[in-house]
């Protein structure tokens, strides 16, 4: 099937593009997301990547010129492999987080993001030692990455089920990004986005050490989180297209992704507001004694919030079941947190609150998981709340059409050789969970399920203009 | 049984807190032993009963309504509490932006039963701790907003706010609680009711007409309406019949028992103890005008305060609130041309 490359709205103002010149000759095979051509808007120059894979037909506009957004430019007819696929299933039966509620202890689990061990209370006891309450020591303290060997112990104790589940579910929300981006380029896709790629170890590391029955929020920046928690892909997609099939029938959009069924709050997206909200959510289970645990995810900027103040010291004089995470991706918007925090880790402020930090490697979804796993059962034991801040960073953009120039390339090409996927994509490798062959095959599936779930999205039925009106109230109609 | 504003929503609150395990309430100095009930006695005592359920927290008005909001969402019925209504606006963003939008952004899927309590009323404590908020809520789809100025409707409408799965904002006023001891308030008008022993409920949504009138509607709510009545009385003895409305909950307004009057009367004055601009009765006089131009004989009236904050000096503090002389001056105005 022959595809039309359109000419996407690239700037906020112009409607014009100047296409500088093409990376591709016609007859030439690209993959999704290669450089075509260079092209530049008034702001910015930059290289528009393909939106298929396939063999590029015809090249229709010439080099140097202006283009108009929304000309075809070329077109390229669609790989075999690229064919949509059949039938939307969001999450394999194994990557399902169980609904059976497992409470305290640790049941086996078939598979998934369930723990294979049949270890009771507080597995991963000598794989690192519990985090110390901080004791008013200021002092710069300093992440100790695991080793190989304690990644080695955790896999095992995970099994590899589990394992490649924590890498699956990884690639879903790398892919999912990556196609949406494209979309949006496109212009097919309506409103803003922030994306979540380069983050995907702490979303899925902190959410494979969950119980079924424990709650997470997040933030602006929601999509790794609720893909991780177990959100379907398809309804995820046609929220951001804002469809009555979403996951929040098309009236949060790509910020409030969530669904509360499922263990998600619809996302937060005012900085720092969810921590309260997840204090509360851990008061309930206090109240209710039930062993739960809430988890709340933030950036860096949120921890300059006066929500996160009142939050953690509520949360640490109740000694909640509640884990806040900090995933310190190194800027807030474009502001370097440099500028923002005179400390070396936000940890450090549990030191105001008596209550326990601890540092983990956001890039190293086994230091992540594990690191989590602590800071939950210690929670669900009634041990009071942690703050784990996760170093990481955003291999993105802050939102859309973000070229990120307050960043230096060095550091951008430095954070880039940590990439999560890759890190743990090797060391799976290495340890032999799978094999090149495998892994393709995990790849191909991975890419059918956002097929799918973009088509999901597509075809989903638009919302009446008079549904604005519902859902508002329970017992009452909205007044007009 | 009398009871008082503060008392009947004290019997209100700990007869639903012992019909509902899943109530707690949640607040400043709310239930502290030796301490004094929240600022205005409401609570006062409910620790001995309820202590595992009366959370005193930090001075930190953000996390209270974040943390009611959490709560909510797991299944519990917080009830929220600030000592001054004035400190909502530190917990705006929580109750804006997260109470009242959770359940529209969620696509309906999930409840928000919430119950806030603020007390407002301009009360001798200048411009921080004195002012009535009733409009910043009113433009805030998502939750509804009561008002009782009698003790019988505090319990009532306390009651229905809790059972209500949607947020509900209590505003009770300083000057009708008649809170005793150190607490007490000069200035206190009596709003004690005699207050049955069933379980009553009044029904949010639903105003009430506490003085029938031919010529004149005049609408007002909490200590306005208190106002508003001796205004009534006083314009009584110059031959003008006014009808008084409490309209008890402010959104969703009962429009249709006040439209109802102004079809009789003809005239239509609400009294607001807030800054005129974008007030009350702002709302109001645009809705009748919306729906019933056409009987409409005077042009409507709003008597407001001055659209200042409110001032300490009680020469200019008794300025600032409508008083009952100064409502029945207005309303003449209307009805003798």
């Amino acid at each position: 099937m022959a595809v039309e490359i359109k000419m996407p709205q690239l700037g906020q103002t112009s409607d014009e593009v100047r296409l500088i010149k093409w990376l591709v000759k016609e007859g030439e095979e690209v993959k999704r997301g290669q450089p075509l051509c260079e092209v530049e808007t008034d702001k910015v120059t930059m290289e528009l990547e393909s939106v298929e894979s396939g063999k590029v037909i015809k090249l229709l506009a010439a080099g140097d010129a202006q283009i108009k957004t929304g000309e075809t430019i070329a077109t390229i007819q669609r790989a075999e492999s690229e064919k949509q696929g059949t039938g939307l299933k969001d999450q394999d039966a194994d990557m399902a987080v169980p609904n059976k509620a497992s409470k305290l202890k640790k049941e086996t689990a078939d598979a998934g993001m369930q723990s294979d061990t049949a270890s009771e209370g507080s597995s991963g006891q000598n794989i690192i030692q519990p985090p110390p309450v901080f004791s008013g020591k200021l002092e710069t303290e300093k992440m100790t990455p695991i080793s190989l060997k304690q990644k080695q112990a955790i896999l095992s104790e995970i099994g590899s089920k589990k394992a490649v589940a924590i890498y699956k579910r990884m690639l879903e929300i790398r892919e999912f990004e990556e196609r949406i981006k494209l979309l949006f380029l496109e212009g097919k896709m309506p409103g803003t986005i922030h994306q979540y790629i380069g983050q995907e170890a702490c979303a899925v590391g902190v959410c494979a050490a969950l119980e079924p029955d424990d709650v997470i929020a997040s933030t602006h920046r929601p999509h790794g989180h609720a893909i991780a928690r177990g959100v379907g892909l398809g309804e995820m997609m046609a929220e951001l297209y804002g469809k009555t099939t979403g996951c929040c029938k098309g009236k949060g959009g790509s910020m409030h992704v969530g669904d509360l069924g499922k263990g998600v709050l619809p996302a937060i997206a005012i900085v720092g507001a969810n921590i309260p909200i997840i204090g509360g959510m851990a008061l309930a289970f206090k109240i209710k004694k039930e062993p739960r645990v809430a988890v709340s995810f933030f950036g860096d900027g949120a921890s300059n919030e006066g929500a996160f103040h009142e939050g953690l010291n509520m949360a640490a004089i109740y000694e909640l079941p509640a884990v806040f995470i900090c995933e310190n991706n190194l800027y807030g918007a474009s502001t370097s947190i440099k500028k923002t925090l005179k400390l070396e880790n936000i940890a450090q402020r549990v030191c105001a609150y008596g209550m326990r930090g601890d540092i983990g490697d956001g890039m190293d979804v086994l230091d992540v998981y594990s690191r989590a796993r602590i800071a939950l059962d210690m929670a669900r034991a009634g041990e009071g709340p942690t703050l784990l801040e996760l170093k990481t960073f955003r291999l993105c953009g802050h939102s859309r059409r973000d070229p990120c120039n307050y960043m230096t390339k060095e550091e951008r090409q430095q954070w880039a050789k940590k990439d999560p996927i890759l890190l743990f994509e090797n060391f799976l490798l290495s340890e032999g969970v799978f094999d090149k062959n495998s892994l393709e095959t995990l790849k191909k599936e991975v890419d059918s399920k956002i097929d799918a779930a973009v088509i999901f999205g597509q075809t989903g039925p638009e919302p009446a203009p008079e549904d604005t009106y519902q859902d508002l109230y329970i017992n009452m109609e909205v007044p007009r | 049984m009398r009871l008082s504003v503060a008392e009947a929503l004290r019997k209100a609150i700990a007869d639903e807190m012992r019909r509902d395990k899943s109530i707690f309430c949640i607040g400043e100095d709310i239930a502290i032993p030796g301490g004094f009930g929240g600022a205005f006695t409401v609570t006062l005592g409910l620790e001995n009963e309820f202590r595992e359920r009366m959370i005193d927290t930090p001075i930190s008005e953000i996390a209270i309504f974040g943390y009611a909001c959490g709560a909510a969402m797991m299944e519990l019925r917080p009830i929220a509490d600030v000592q001054y209504g004035d400190f909502l606006l530190c917990a705006m963003d929580q109750i804006v932006n997260q109470i009242a939008k959770l359940r529209y952004m969620s696509g309906g899927k999930l409840k928000m039963p919430l119950v806030m309590r603020a007390p407002v009323g301009v009360t001798g404590r200048g411009s921080q701790h004195a002012q009535n908020l009733e409009p910043y809520f009113m433009c805030c789809p998502g939750i509804k907003i009561v008002a009782p100025a009698t003790a019988y409707d505090a319990c009532g409408l306390l009651r229905a706010a809790v059972r209500d799965d949607d947020p509900v904002l209590i505003f009770e006023h300083k000057l009708l609680y008649g809170s005793k001891g150190p607490r007490q308030e000069s200035g206190t008008v009596d709003a004690s009711s005699e207050i049955p022993d069933d379980d009553y409920t009044v029904p949010i949504g639903k105003g009430i007409i506490r003085r029938e009138g031919k010529d004149v509607t005049i609408v007002a709510s909490l200590l306005m309406m208190h106002f508003a009545l001796m205004a009534a009385q006083l314009l009584e003895k110059e031959g003008i019949s006014a009808e008084v409305i409490d309209p008890r909950t402010l959104w969703p307004l009962d429009i249709g028992l006040i439209a109802g009057s102004v079809k009789k009367t003809g005239r239509i004055a609400v009294v607001e103890e807030s800054p005129k601009q974008g007030g009350i009765g702002a709302e109001i006089c645009a809705q009748i005008s919306e729906i019933i131009p056409d009987y409409l004989i005077a042009p409507f009236t709003r008597i407001a305060a001055p659209n200042t904050p409110a001032p300490f000096s009680p020469v200019m503090e008794k300025f600032y609130i409508p008083q009952p002389e100064r409502i029945a001056d207005e309303v003449r105005k209307m009805v003798i041309v």
